[in-house]
């Protein structure tokens, strides 16, 4: 990314007073405090294995996995945006401080990737830990987007059940109470974007109609319109051969732990995979049934 | 901004490392608008190559070091290294035998200068390592425990607790390893199981050479030292013998039956050799019942001149033949087969055998008493907090510690004899700082030192302070200004914030941390105590260089 010098050098305590800053942004931020809380709560508890997951998750499970995600489109095709520019000013942020936190863990790569960036100072290695902004702290921002994410989740294991080829879109509605429809609709473009979607519809009362496929995620209804995306009866047809292998895998599986001289003579470890796969294909069986289900 | 798409640990590494040592950013110096917060390293021995246990202990701390330093504290990470008595002897000893030299060709002097001349060598590979980690200590302040001041702290604390009281030579039961010939702590000698032997020893009544009492023994060679049979005073079996004679086969001698209420009546026949030169508890009982005390063995664990006809057997053939010797003459009732445990001397596996020495110990007690009030008070904490425990109870439990060894290379005690006065039977024991010129006692200059070294573990307890100069500013030597700069670093960085070290160790070095700061800084070591785990290989083994398991960094 291209980052404006200016934008370094902004005070995120004022940064942040602003109206148009998104949810995604408040969030990210919001994340990161709460990670730094957490980290200075364990390190001067002598934690530090939890200090380091802490550090390992926040990375990669949501900077990395959500947060870049739905940063780049706004990056990439909005570049004279409000929004532009103030994802550039968190995202910097957000990375500048991070590494600064995790610096005591991985010296070397913390100080290789800081130089790199705009930066002020000679080292990482003397810069401060990043100050504790309580007041970004806001834990009804991070539920509210935690919920978006799974939302986003569910529509994406939705979209494998059903096989659709990941290039091609789908058309989504979701259907929730009116709190949580305002914050789908701040975020409907993210949940288009990570999910796919050609048309996303919010909408409040959920009513049962054939052809549709539907999941239920607390109090959502989220629903995949059938017509038009796949051929709804082959599908059926694939999915009853698919229930029928797989209680017939289940069976085998069964009759074989069931067998004394197997379960006697073989390895521990052996039986212990056998175990564990059987009960793999049981919960693979549940899934496809409640497809099945909510097909109709 | 061009970042490489393959990440070059090494380059990237030495580069930044060499960085910061350049601009300084590792010194600590004491700094009144800063908190400081001190960490002294567990100093690796010197002899030492760099494995996952440390690679885990030094990371923490550098965690913690550059934690606290981010948080605008004055972090200081105190490096240095343990001349490791025994350990580092070992393997100048192995690195002479290729020249087909043992240390007594070359004499006490010129083998030390050998030890320096590989610790100049070798001894640094491990700091070179802890660089490579990145480890972020204050170099500038490197120690070792054989330096020359700091070698002045641990004679100062030896000669303190002399003239305390806390300081004395006594015989005493230690564990003796033959082949390193000197003696181990308890922790120095751990114990393991063997599968062995108990034999049924018959020994005959004075009154009544048809009549016997049958004892049971592991170490059937020590019975040349026996000079009583101990029976518990309720037990019916022997109520009347007690206070009758035995003849002790093969030596003859005319050993008594006496009556103890330690004895346990139900172990083997209820009846127990006594051999106060060669077992701790037979020690004791040695002791309480003014026994005679028969030592039948020679330093190097053969039999000596009070053995007899086994005199210059090695201890083990010794056992063979006397066994032999009794079943001849009908003495020998039986052999079951029984799992023991034996000391092991923690350096060479040699069986330890108890011996009975003049050692030099510290009473531990009362030096004791305050250190387990800190940590019961909270004054120091241990993390886990399970930890408390295992140390609390070693506390209370507590035995003096003999700290004399009997090789070259640590620290010599400062122990000199007057051969005038211990002709003349007085102690000629002088204590002293320096050499002394004469006995302060006769006058006489006929004087000599003490042959043993220090514990290692004797110095290293003082390793928060004495890493500090305590208790020399040494201004005589180094000037003013070094001599008043060495004295604020002690004020400022002591006491020290944190401990991170392996649980092996809570006995052998932070008890005894805790022990000598109260003593001589009147003042805790360390708030926290951080004891990590061990690091353990995919199967759940120990890490060790024997078991072919270690990770070479
Ligand atoms: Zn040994
Ligand atoms: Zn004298």
């Amino acid at each position: 990314m291209n980052l404006d010098a200016q934008n370094i050098r902004v005070d995120l305590c004022q940064f942040t007073k602003k109206e148009d800053l998104s949810l995604v942004n408040r969030w990210i931020l919001s994340r990161f405090y709460s990670v730094l809380k957490e980290l200075n709560k364990n390190l001067d508890n002598f934690k530090f294995n939890e200090a380091a997951n802490l550090l390992y998750s926040f990375f990669w499970h949501e900077f990395c996995d959500w947060y870049l995600e739905l940063a780049k489109p706004i990056l990439v095709n909005r570049e004279q945006s409000t929004e532009n520019r103030n994802t550039q000013v968190v995202m910097y942020k957000v990375l500048e401080k991070f590494l600064r936190a995790l610096h005591p863990f991985m010296p070397f790569i913390t100080e290789e990737i800081w130089q790199n960036l705009p930066h002020e100072g000679k080292s990482i290695m003397v810069q401060p830990i990043p100050h504790l902004q309580e007041a970004l702290i806001d834990k009804k921002i991070e539920n509210k987007v935690g919920v978006v994410f799974d939302v986003i989740t569910t529509i994406r294991n939705m979209r494998v059940e059903l096989e659709v080829l990941p290039q091609d879109k789908v058309n989504v509605e979701i259907f929730s109470g009116k709190t949580m429809k305002i914050t789908l609709e701040l975020m409907s473009q993210d949940i288009k974007n990570l999910a796919k979607i050609d048309c996303l519809s919010l909408q409040e009362n959920y009513q049962h109609k054939s052809g549709q496929f539907v999941n239920v995620l607390k109090d959502m209804h989220i629903v995949i319109p059938l017509a038009g995306l796949i051929d709804i009866d082959k599908y059926k047809e694939k999915l009853k051969q698919r229930i029928v292998k797989a209680e017939s895998d289940i069976k085998a599986k069964e009759a074989m732990l069931c067998n004394d001289s197997f379960v006697k003579r073989a390895p521990a470890e052996v039986v212990g995979k056998e175990r564990e796969r059987l009960g793999e294909l049981k919960d693979s069986l549940h899934k496809l049934k409640a497809v099945k289900d909510a097909i109709g | 901004m061009e970042i490489p798409s393959r990440y070059n640990p090494k380059e990237t590494e030495d580069k930044w490392y060499k960085f910061w040592q350049e601009q300084g950013f590792f010194a600590a110096k004491p700094n009144p608008d800063k908190k400081p917060f001190t960490i002294v390293i567990p100093p690796p021995n010197v002899t030492g190559i760099l494995h996952m246990g440390h690679a885990l202990n030094n990371t923490i701390q550098d965690i913690l070091i550059r934690y606290h330093r981010a948080k605008g504290e004055e972090a200081l990470w105190m490096p240095g290294t343990d001349h490791a008595g025994i350990a580092t002897q070992n393997v100048v000893e192995k690195s002479i035998a290729k020249e087909g030299l043992k240390r007594n060709d070359l004499g006490r002097g010129r083998f030390i200068e050998r030890v320096w001349l590989w610790k100049e060598q070798y001894g640094s590979t491990i700091i070179k390592q802890l660089k490579k980690l990145g480890a972020s200590c204050d170099w500038d302040r490197i120690r070792f425990t054989m330096d020359e001041d700091y070698s002045k702290s641990v004679l100062e604390v030896f000669v303190r607790l002399y003239e305390k009281g806390l300081i004395y030579r006594g015989s005493y039961i230690i564990n003796w390893c033959p082949r390193c010939q000197t003696a181990l702590s308890d922790e120095e000698a751990p114990h393991h199981e063997l599968q062995g032997n108990l034999y049924y020893l018959k020994y005959p009544l004075k009154d009544n050479p048809d009549e016997f009492v049958v004892v049971a023994t592991t170490r059937p060679e020590t019975m040349l030292g026996d000079t009583a049979v101990a029976v518990n005073p309720k037990d019916k079996r022997y109520k009347k013998l007690i206070g009758k004679s035995l003849i002790l086969p093969l030596v003859n001698r005319e050993i008594k039956i006496i009556a103890d209420s330690m004895i346990d009546a139900k172990f083997g026949t209820g009846a127990v050799k006594v051999t106060p030169a060669h077992d701790p508890n037979d020690y004791a009982m040695g002791k309480k019942h003014d026994l005679e005390f028969v030592n039948v063995m020679y330093p190097d664990g053969r039999m000596n001149e009070s053995a007899g006809d086994y005199k210059g057997m090695d201890r083990f053939e010794a056992r063979e033949v006397i066994l032999e010797d009794l079943k001849e003459k009908g003495l020998l009732e039986k052999i079951e087969p029984h799992t023991l445990s034996a000391g092991h001397c923690y350096r060479c596996h040699t069986i330890i055998e108890p011996y009975l020495s003049k050692q030099w110990f510290v009473k531990m007690a009362p030096l004791a008493k305050p250190a387990i009030e800190a940590v019961k008070k909270g004054k120091i904490k241990f993390y886990p907090k399970r930890w408390t425990k295992v140390y609390l109870n070693w506390m209370e439990n507590i035995q003096d510690w003999c700290i004399s060894r009997q090789i070259w290379w640590g620290h010599r005690l400062p122990v000199y004899y007057c051969k005038k006065c211990e002709e003349a039977q007085k102690t000629g024991v002088i204590v002293s700082r320096d050499r002394p010129e004469k006995c302060p006692e006769c006058g006489s200059i006929d004087i000599y030192q003490d042959e043993d070294v220090l514990d290692t573990w004797f110095s290293s307890w003082l390793w928060p302070f004495a890493t500090f100069y305590w208790p020399f500013d040494g201004r005589q030597f180094v000037g003013q200004e070094t001599g008043d700069r060495r004295q604020e670093d002690l004020k400022y960085f002591y006491p020290t914030s944190a401990l991170v070290t392996a649980p092996e160790i809570i006995f052998f070095w932070v008890a005894r941390m805790i022990m000598a700061g109260l003593e001589f800084m009147n003042e805790i070591p360390f708030k926290d105590v951080y004891i990590h785990g061990t690091v353990r290989d995919i199967e759940g083994k120990k890490m060790s260089k024997s078991l072919g398991n270690i990770i070479v960094i």
